[in-house]
């Protein structure tokens, strides 16, 4: 801005100059004649530049007028842009702790990369040019911990800044942005993780996401299911099911339980890309612990360990006083699905999963059956044609809540309900000492509902992480998609932006007019005049 | 007003930019003024018009910069793009959600005005980087096109109908498809779910977890039917039938209609009258044929047409067509069997048949076109030829030379044309069987030696080699190999270096050649002669060669051949019958003679003489089950399964079956007639096929106990010789084997076969595809109607989603810093530079 003001001082000043010359000294023709005697003394010392009264002295005050415009149009430009600048800039650093940020990519952690960011936000800041400055830090894991001051320059707090074994989550970092202030005046969060940028608005500071670390190949552990043996028919199973990001699964994996190690091979989920799954024998109860190779991108999510307590059949809290309980069923308790009859039925029992029994292939029923609905569990072992045959007679009471006929006959008495939740069904009861087909039809009628009650899908189990160093790591699964694409990073420039108070409109281009203004008012004054005095 | 004109204008990554100001329509007003009045003022001047015109333009210059100057013309640093973002809709293909078309079509249309929204907060400079994808669930998930701009995904939301909604929703596998998506993915991403809430499928915490671990918003649009479905709610065929036997469908309808089930052929309509209430139906009909028959159901109702395939077992004794005298056929049993003998001269429909028997007849007694009726009907219709007995003379051609000669000869199990097999000999198996026991020692081990390598030497490329050495037991062979050149020199140098010792003990090795028995296998036997005759025979034509001047102590007839080749003989001298090339003219062989049994398969000894057999050649992929009791080993009985088209099952008995084929030998009849069914044991499965909507759900029972171990697998063939998987998972639940197949739409019925193997046993069952209709509706979804708030708000707040019903998606900009370099400076510094010029010019040529 200087040097403008330099060029239009100089153009000034060279105009004065111009304005303040003399004339030259007249052009005179001699004759020859005039040699005879001897000639005048030639004028010495002849200055171009004199102090004088200009030759055309309104012209020139009005280019001076211009140059002077010009020059104010310059300072004020200058004082709009130093007023766009912010009084006070308040930073909140908000640092994911977590523990993928140990992960080494490039030759460094993303730890490292972190607190490199965070040492160039300090450097915006303080070249920013600000008065009133403050930074704070939020270092954020499965929790958020306090607040705290960072200075403007010198080392950071590194021991509070460096990974935990635990896991975070997007959520939580948001949760640290929008924590009040804690005695800084917040103009600006900038939270650095490696976790994707979530879209946020803060109500007031300005929300930089900068999203670090480049993908790194991982596998992790992410969950544990436990399905009993389904009345003999199939052995008790553990399903563990994990994620692969950025690299495949591998072949195997290995699970230690009380009958000692065993490998499991790895299959891809597939209904997901990215999720693969392991089938491995339950032998009992005891502590399992499933281990994956090591060598990827996270190790924390390599081990995950366990205590399994179910027992190897399905438990049925069994009341039946028909028919025994099978073998391949374990004696359950309150908490286990209820089997009994509507006789022995106590209210209480209709909170529970139950399987409710009523003599109905005790008497004939009606001839056909009536309208039902499709359940491929429950109806696809039955033959209608069989059932027709001997058709047991309704249930004999009001329906408890929550269930809806599923079968009816064609007089419209309930065969078979059935409740979504807690999960529940209403059935003839199961008969041996039935003739033929009653007693088959019962049997497989009740059966089939029974499993469609109790054999559901594999039951998630609670896990731990186990880190390298033995120490668990909560929500480590959080961490496994190491091998994420890589954000763009922040623009920390912003950090020093200008002020969000919208600006006044500038003066200075009514200046720039005025010089104008002036340039035609020089113009229209030699125009008035009928020749120019001045060539 | 001038600059603007410019503005946009790039260069070195910045862009131009006028910031504007009140006074710049003033300043060119001035400026317009300034320019006239200089051109004025140089035009009075009348002297030295170029200096003047110099002067008028460096003023104007000046006057004209100041102009630009109030413009407030900037140099922008080109804002860099955002990363953008993806929206995944997701979108309910449930009969529930769709129910209402309308309700369902105005949440798309919501949904469609809620990413316009979105778009419309989007900066130009990032809405390129803003990508949106559609994704249906409803029996599975599955992907709509591909990726699109975000204008492309509300113009479609806006437009898209789902044709044909599926009778559940797996909510879960959409949401797993889409996170799989949406992970690898940068920038902003979301979902925007537009469904009722009814899920057949249950929702697990973890997977909502994922989302919001991945900060994945999942915003819902809702909708959802007033009333239950109508129409046809729910149907069943019963699992198996009899052949026959009355088949009874039973449904249940909701309100007035048509019932209407289709057989192909046949329709049988009921009219339902209205009713508020669930309401059974009952429809009967007959099922004429063997295995899993479909028959459709349909509903016509004032709200449209819907359909269901129902399918049931149909269990019965095998339909043979005979054809000829087949005496044999009467005394089958019927809970089996049910023959029908067909006059060839009108023939009836092979397909609609098990098996076709054809009993020494020539097809010439058929007409013209049935050949071809025959080869189309193959393909799930076994073929069983009988040779009968002699026609003509033995060096005539018989009846199966003129099958040969017929478009039916490529399925046929043999070939009896002997010249083709002279001149072009399929593939051989050799295996040579030497003895090295110490009375071998001497000049007999070289000329046996000899005899090898003169054995070796009239091998082709395509035949295999081994050479099974013996004394005391089985020495370490030359294992099997395909007779390259280099297995030659192997096997030649293998030779070279046996030696001779120890006691003559053929039996081991002579049984062990055993597992070397193939149609074309060729034995040779080298030894001295000079041992115990063996209890075993070998299993194939056996060239016996003695080294020295014994006779084998053996019957040889039963071998095949013996060559006295001696001490010192030249073995390149001899000649081997079975390399010469057969020189055989008879068509025929007599007299009668027993069969021997070579084959795997159980209870095909009929233990019956049979009067001559026609002179045939198996085909290479061929089983021959029986042979002729005397070399050459002729087939008796033979049958393949085509290896490109294995639907295809045929056979044939080259000789005569009597009516003792009806007697003592019936059972071997029934298990000859058995693998050339394909579904011999039609009590081994409990299968059933259900109709999913697009699909169809195979359920596996098994009620026996396999015989051989091995996991189940199934597959599906086509009449076109293609063949669909079917990956098997066992639902302790039912406690069944289930698994999918996705069938091709046809507009007509289609026949397949079903194929169960587990280990050896293979059961081929028909399976009869029905016509398709409008596609199947009725499922757990049918009486589901509104929203299921329950679900769509946990999903909400587990996801830290939004109710896009009530609230719409705010876009929040990355913050960037917008860097603007001000060109006033530059332009004031320029203009009042033109200006001293101008001034100055004014006295440079001033006298």
């Amino acid at each position: 801005m200087i040097w403008a003001a330099a060029v239009l001082a100089i153009s000034a000043l060279l105009m004065l100059l111009w304005h303040m010359q003399k004339p030259r000294p007249r052009r005179i023709a001699i004759s020859f004649a005039r040699f005879v005697p001897p000639l005048p003394q030639a004028p010495a010392g002849w200055s171009r530049i004199a102090l004088t009264r200009p030759r055309d002295l309104s012209a020139l005050l009005c280019l001076l007028a211009a140059v002077g415009f010009g020059l104010w149009a310059l300072l004020d430009a200058g004082r709009n842009y130093r007023a766009a600048l912010p009084d006070h800039l308040g930073l909140r650093v908000v640092f994911d702790r977590s523990g993928s940020m140990a992960v080494a990519d490039g030759g460094e952690s993303r730890q490292t990369r972190a607190l490199k960011q965070v040492e160039a936000a300090r450097l915006v800041l303080a070249n920013a040019g600000v008065g009133s400055l403050c930074i704070e830090m939020l270092g954020v894991g499965a929790a958020i911990g306090p607040a705290l001051p960072l200075a403007l320059t010198g080392p950071l707090p590194a021991d509070d800044m460096a990974p935990l074994s635990e896991g975070a989550e997007p959520a939580r970092l948001l949760e640290a942005a929008r924590r009040p202030a804690n005695g800084c005046a917040l103009t600006h969060v900038l939270v650095i993780t490696d976790l994707p940028p979530q879209p946020a608005d803060l109500g007031g500071p300005l929300l930089l996401w900068d999203q670090i670390g480049a993908a790194v190949g991982n596998n992790g552990l992410r969950a544990l299911a436990l399905r009993p043996s389904a009345f003999g028919q199939t052995t008790p199973e553990i399903r563990l099911e994990g994620v692969n990001s950025g690299r495949d699964a591998p072949p195997a994996l290995v699970l230690t339980g009380p009958a000692g190690p065993q490998n499991a091979v790895i299959y891809p989920d597939p209904e997901a890309e990215g999720r693969w799954y392991a089938i491995a024998v339950y032998n009992g109860a005891g502590e399992y612990t499933a281990r994956l190779p090591a060598g990827d991108g996270y190790p924390g999510d390599d081990r995950i360990s366990t205590r399994l307590d179910m027992p190897l059949a399905l438990a049925v809290d069994w009341q039946l006083g028909t028919l025994p309980r099978p073998a391949s069923l374990a004696a359950g308790g309150a908490a286990d699905p209820l089997v009994t009859e509507l006789a022995q039925l106590a209210p209480q029992d209709l909170a529970r999963p139950l399987m409710l029994t009523y003599p109905g292939f005790d008497s004939k029923g009606a001839a056909r059956i009536g309208p039902f609905r499709e359940s491929l569990a429950l109806l696809s072992a039955l033959n209608f044609d069989a059932l027709e045959v001997a058709l047991p007679a309704p249930y004999p009471a009001p329906l408890p809540p929550g269930f809806v006929p599923m079968m009816t006959d064609d007089q419209g008495g309930v065969l078979i309900a059935q409740r979504a939740d807690p999960p529940g069904l209403i059935l003839p009861a199961p008969r041996l000492d039935l003739p033929e087909p009653q007693r088959s039809l019962s049997l497989t009628l009740f059966f089939s509902g029974l499993a469609d009650l109790i054999v559901t899908p594999p039951r998630a189990q609670a896990i731990r992480w186990i880190g390298p160093d033995e120490a668990p790591i909560p929500d480590a699964w959080r961490e496994s998609l190491t091998g994420r694409p890589a954000g763009a990073p922040a623009d920390l420039a912003v950090l020093a932006g200008s002020s969000a108070t919208p600006q006044q409109l500038p003066f200075w281009p009514w200046a720039v007019l005025a010089a104008l203004a002036a340039l035609l008012a020089e113009k229209l004054l030699r125009l008035a005049r009928r020749r120019e005095v001045l060539q | 007003m001038i600059c603007a004109r410019f503005q946009g204008i790039g260069f070195a990554g910045q862009q131009l930019d006028c910031l504007g100001s009140a006074a710049e329509v003033w300043a060119w007003g001035l400026v317009a003024l300034i320019i006239a009045a200089s051109f004025v003022l140089g035009w009075r001047a009348r002297r030295k018009p170029a200096l003047r015109l110099l002067t008028a333009a460096l003023f104007s210059l000046a006057a004209m910069a100041l102009a630009l100057v109030i413009e407030q013309p900037v140099l922008r640093q080109s804002a860099a793009e955002g990363e953008g973002g993806t929206i995944v809709v997701l979108l309910d293909a449930s009969e529930s959600f769709w129910r209402d078309g309308d309700a369902a079509s105005a949440a798309l249309s919501r949904g469609g005005q809620r990413v316009a929204q979105f778009q419309a907060q989007i900066p130009a400079q990032d809405a390129a980087q803003w990508q949106g994808a559609l994704r249906l669930f409803g029996q599975n998930s599955r992907a709509i096109g591909g990726e699109t701009s975000l204008a492309n995904l509300s113009v479609t939301l806006r437009n898209y109908r789902v044709a044909a909604p599926e009778p559940t929703s797996d909510l879960r596998a959409g949401l797993m498809a889409t996170l799989a998506t949406l992970r690898s993915k940068t920038g902003q991403r979301m979902v925007m779910l537009i469904s009722d809430g009814w899920t057949s499928a249950a929702l697990d915490d973890a997977l909502l977890d994922d989302f919001r671990t991945e900060g994945i918003p999942i915003h819902i649009v809702t909708a959802g039917a007033a009333a239950p479905a109508a129409g046809l709610i729910a149907a069943d065929i019963g699992p198996e039938h009899r052949l026959g036997e009355w088949v009874i469908l039973r449904g249940t309808v909701l309100g007035a209609g048509e019932a209407v089930l289709d057989q192909g052929e046949s329709q049988i309509v009921t009219q339902i009258t209205d009713s508020r209430h669930l309401r059974a139906i009952r429809l009967s009909t007959r099922l004429s044929n063997r295995g899993l028959q479909g028959v459709r159901l349909g509903f016509t109702s004032d709200l449209g047409q819907q359909g269901k395939s129902l399918f049931t077992l149909v269990r019965g004794p095998a339909r043979l067509l005979v054809f000829g005298a087949a005496p044999w056929a009467d005394a089958l049993p019927t809970a089996r069997w049910q023959p029908e003998r067909g006059d060839p001269a009108a023939p009836p429909d092979p397909a609609a048949y098990d098996l076709v028997v054809i009993d020494a007849l020539a097809p010439s007694a058929f007409p013209a076109d049935y050949i071809e009726t025959l080869l189309a009907a193959a393909d799930g219709t076994g073929l069983f030829w009988i040779n009968g007995g002699l026609r003509g003379a033995v060096d005539q051609p018989q009846i199966i030379s003129d099958w040969n000669e017929t478009v039916l000869n490529p399925i046929l199990p043999v070939d009896s044309d002997p010249r083709i097999f002279v001149q072009e000999p399929p593939p051989r198996d050799i295996v040579i069987m030497v003895d090295v026991s110490g009375s071998m020692g001497g000049t007999r081990l070289g000329s046996a030696q000899s005899a090898i390598n003169a054995i070796l030497s009239q091998l082709r490329p395509r035949d295999t080699v081994a050479i099974l050495p013996f004394a005391d037991g089985a020495l370490r062979p030359f294992a099997q190999a395909a007779a390259s050149p280099a297995t030659l020199d192997a096997a030649r140098r293998y030779t070279a270096g046996l030696s001779a010792g120890g006691g003559t003990a053929p039996a081991d090795t002579i049984r062990d050649s055993a597992k070397f028995v193939s149609n074309y296998c060729a034995f040779f036997f080298i030894s001295d002669a000079d041992f115990e005759p063996p209890q075993a025979a070998p299993q194939c034509f056996t060239t016996a060669i003695s080294v020295s001047d014994s006779h084998f102590p053996m019957d040889i007839s039963k071998w095949g051949e013996e060559i006295l080749l001696g001490e010192s003989g030249n073995a390149g001298a001899i000649s081997m019958r079975y390399f010469k090339p057969d020189e055989r003219t008879e068509f025929f062989r007599q007299p009668r003679f027993r069969p021997v049994m070579t084959g795997a398969e159980p209870g095909l000894d009929g233990n019956t003489d049979v009067e001559g057999i026609a002179t045939s050649y198996p085909r290479a992929d061929a089983k021959v089950e029986s042979v002729h009791a005397d070399p050459p080993p002729d087939p008796v009985f033979v049958w393949r399964r085509d290896s490109s088209r294995t639907g295809i099952v045929t056979g044939a008995f080259l000789g005569p079956m009597g009516a003792e084929w009806g007697g003592q030998s019936l059972a071997a009849t029934e298990a000859m007639l058995n693998l050339l069914l394909g579904w011999p044991d039609q009590d081994k499965y409990l299968i059933r096929l259900s109709d999913i909507g697009g699909s169809y759900r195979l359920a596996v029972t098994e009620i026996k106990q396999a015989t051989t171990p091995g996991t189940l697998s199934a597959s599906m063939l086509w009449p076109d010789g293609s063949a669909t998987g079917i990956s098997l998972h066992f639902d302790p639940r039912l406690g069944a084997n289930m698994g999918d197949v996705i069938v091709s739409r046809s507009e007509t019925t289609r026949r397949a076969m079903l194929v169960l193997q587990q280990g050896a046993d293979i059961q081929r069952i028909p399976v009869t595809f029905p016509r398709p209709g409008p596609d199947s509706i009725s499922g757990s979804e049918r009486l589901d109607h509104g929203i299921n708030l329950n679900l769509i708000s946990h999903i909400i707040e587990s996801s830290n989603g939004l109710a896009l019903d009530q609230q719409e998606i705010r876009f929040y900009d990355p913050p960037m810093v917008v860097k603007n370099s001000p060109l006033y400076p530059f332009l004031l510094a320029f203009a009042f530079a033109m200006l001293a010029l101008a001034v100055w010019s004014r006295e440079l040529k001033i006298r």
